[in-house]
């Protein structure tokens, strides 16, 4: 009977999984799109929260907060991570090994740590709070991502081709600007394209490390909440959903044709 | 005409860890030859190739290339060049591109004009022309072959380093590629050195070849002499099926000696090396020396014994028959596959076989 029934179930879980995924997603989707003031009932289509969200001085402010950081926090980050996977992978040093596993820490380190060490690590060298340590905040917890995704693409490279190169009259510079980055290039635009959200999204370390009246966007739509969900927040939230997941797709499509 | 070196190793020596890969390795390449290095995997000779190029660096011992030392030469300095086992080519780079790789990093820098011109040159002499624009993995193995080859062969080094390069191809197109590579190498006159675990492909293609083992040389000579002298038991079983005998020397003349196998044949093989009557050694027959006739013929040669068919194993152009002696030795004999048909040889037919003292010879060892 089980071996009936399984290939049944197994769609049927499948959607349940899915739908518990994206169902809430949905919902603040389709609320984002109706008029009701208080978020309980369909009641026709309108685009005015999005109007809404669009004049919002304080969004426009947060907004530019968070590119303010994201885009240098991500550039240094894949820079760093790049650097950091080459040595990982070329170098033979004492203690690689461990240095390598340290990378995993952070990624599953609370949050709440993270913040709060970085926190009493800014007040401790004497560096006002604002959108610099913001900055290094996101460079730091972005590099292990980046790094990993990178060295995984490394790891795939056949060795030969810089030996190849090399014997063909390329010296260590030249293979690398040549042949290694081209090769990695994939490698390190995904991790480009997984950084971006990461530390846009990122809420909980930067409410630590933020201080009085830099907010970015998350931040924002926390203090908006605190006032009252409004349709305004739906609309944001569908906006930094499905924006950065265009941005994927489009970066993955552009990147395939690279490989 | 004095021969000049184009490649030479004096006491070469490089081990990984514990294992040694190349032992006190002496050879020396001379220029516009065609040169095999034979042996089987792990014999050490992928890394006397990459020794050359550069890619590993020696323990001991000196190389040359064209006369100059170049032990302390990175690969990018070294006017020698390497044709990978699986081509290496750079996926990224049309093929245009990655022929043009060497030129375009070079030191001293090419007009673009130039670089075009040679590319197509290149491409012409391996019969690549029109796939300038193509990704290696829009080509054929075939195709990637030959990118490879233009790739290194449009450096015009010293000296053309192929590691087993007809490899990863099918059998027809290894053929193929192997005549090809004969005609590239005989039409630009550059020096091949050419590392092959198939004793076929360097008997066919080189002028002198080399067989290895444990990292060192075991024999150097013409396809032909390696062929036809083997020196050792090694280099004999390398080269093919060989039959080795071995037995006490009951007797020697000037040219000659005669050996009795544990099983009681008595077999004369030419031999010049100093052998003393009542010690050991070993004679190689090979199959193709053997001749096999009907038992009711007679025979006159040096060595002639009656025995019986066990095994027949048609092979295409000759035909592999295993003939048991009275005494217990067994011989295998490679007859013209036209004339074993004439005689019509079954299993368990009575034959005579038989071959010239000077057709078998002594082993070392």
């Amino acid at each position: 009977m089980m071996h009936h029934s399984s290939p049944r179930l197994l769609p049927i879980g499948a959607v349940c999984i899915y739908l518990f995924l994206y169902a809430p997603l949905l919902v603040l989707i389709a609320f984002s799109l109706t008029p009701s003031e208080y978020s309980v009932r369909w009641e026709g289509f309108t685009m005015r929260w999005y109007q809404a969200v669009w004049q919002n001085q304080h969004i426009q402010e947060a907004l530019l907060v968070s590119l303010m950081v994201t885009i240098p926090a991500v550039l240094i980050a894949t820079v760093i991570g790049t650097l950091t996977a080459l040595a990982l992978y070329r170098a033979r040093f004492p203690g690689k090994t461990l240095l390598q596993g340290l990378l995993y820490i952070p990624l599953i380190m609370p949050s709440l740590v993270i913040g709060i060490s970085l926190l009493l690590f800014f007040v401790a060298i004497n560096l006002p709070l604002g959108v610099l340590t913001i900055i290094l905040a996101h460079v730091a917890f972005s590099i292990p991502l980046t790094t990993l995704v990178i060295l995984a693409r490394m790891q795939r490279l056949d060795r030969t081709l810089e030996e190849a190169a090399m014997d063909l009259g390329a010296d260590e510079w030249t293979t690398f600007w040549r042949i290694t980055l081209p090769l990695l290039k994939p490698g390190i635009i995904a991790a480009a394209l997984l950084a971006f959200p990461w530390s846009f999204n990122d809420f909980v370390i930067t409410f630590f490390v933020a201080g009085v009246g830099s907010s970015t966007l998350p931040l924002r739509i926390y203090s908006m909440i605190r006032l009252g969900v409004s349709p305004m927040v739906n609309a944001l939230g569908t906006l930094i959903v499905v924006v950065p997941l265009l941005v994927a797709i489009l970066g993955t499509l552009v990147a395939r044709r690279w490989v | 005409m004095p021969q000049s070196a184009s490649v030479e190793l004096i006491h070469v020596s490089k081990r990984f860890h514990a294992a040694v890969a190349v032992h006190d390795l002496s050879l020396t390449i001379y220029t516009g030859e065609f040169f095999a290095l034979l042996g089987p995997s792990g014999c050490g000779k992928t890394t006397t190739l990459r020794l050359i190029g550069g890619l590993e660096t020696p323990e001991s011992g000196e190389i040359r290339i064209g006369g100059a030392v170049v032990n302390d030469q990175p690969p990018y300095v070294r006017k020698a060049n390497m044709v990978f086992q699986h081509y290496a080519l750079f996926p990224h780079l049309t093929v245009q591109d990655n022929v043009a790789f060497g030129l375009r990093v070079q030191s001293r820098r090419l007009p673009a004009g130039d670089v075009r011109q040679r590319v197509k040159a290149v491409l012409e002499l391996v019969q690549l022309p029109g796939l300038e624009t193509r990704r290696p993995h829009q080509l054929s193995g075939g195709q990637q072959q030959r990118v490879a080859l233009a790739r290194a062969l449009v450096l015009q080094p010293h000296v053309l380093l192929l590691d087993e390069p007809l490899g990863a191809l099918d059998r027809q197109l290894r053929k193929a590629m192997q005549t090809e590579l004969r005609r590239i190498q005989r039409e630009v006159g550059m020096t091949f050195l050419y590392v092959t675990h198939d004793q076929d492909e360097a008997l066919s293609m080189s002028d002198r070849m080399a067989v290895m083992r444990h990292g060192a040389l075991e024999q150097l000579g013409t396809p032909q002499e390696i062929f036809q002298t083997p020196r050792t038991k090694f280099v004999a079983e390398f080269m093919g099926a060989a039959n080795i005998l071995t037995g006490r020397v009951l007797a020697r003349t000037e040219h000659s000696v005669q050996i009795e196998t544990p099983m009681g044949l008595r077999v004369i093989c030419q031999c010049a090396e100093a052998v003393s009557v009542g010690t050991s050694i070993s004679v190689v027959v090979r199959p193709d020396v053997v001749q096999v006739v009907p038992h009711s013929w007679s025979w006159t040669g040096d060595n002639a014994f009656p025995g019986l068919v066990t095994r027949k194993t048609y092979l295409g152009e000759v035909t592999a028959l295993t003939v048991a002696l009275p005494g217990g030795d067994t011989l295998l004999c490679h007859v013209p596959s036209r004339l074993e048909q004439q005689f019509g040889y079954q299993e368990a037919t009575a034959v005579l076989v038989g071959w010239q003292a000077s057709d078998s010879h002594v082993l070392q060892e």
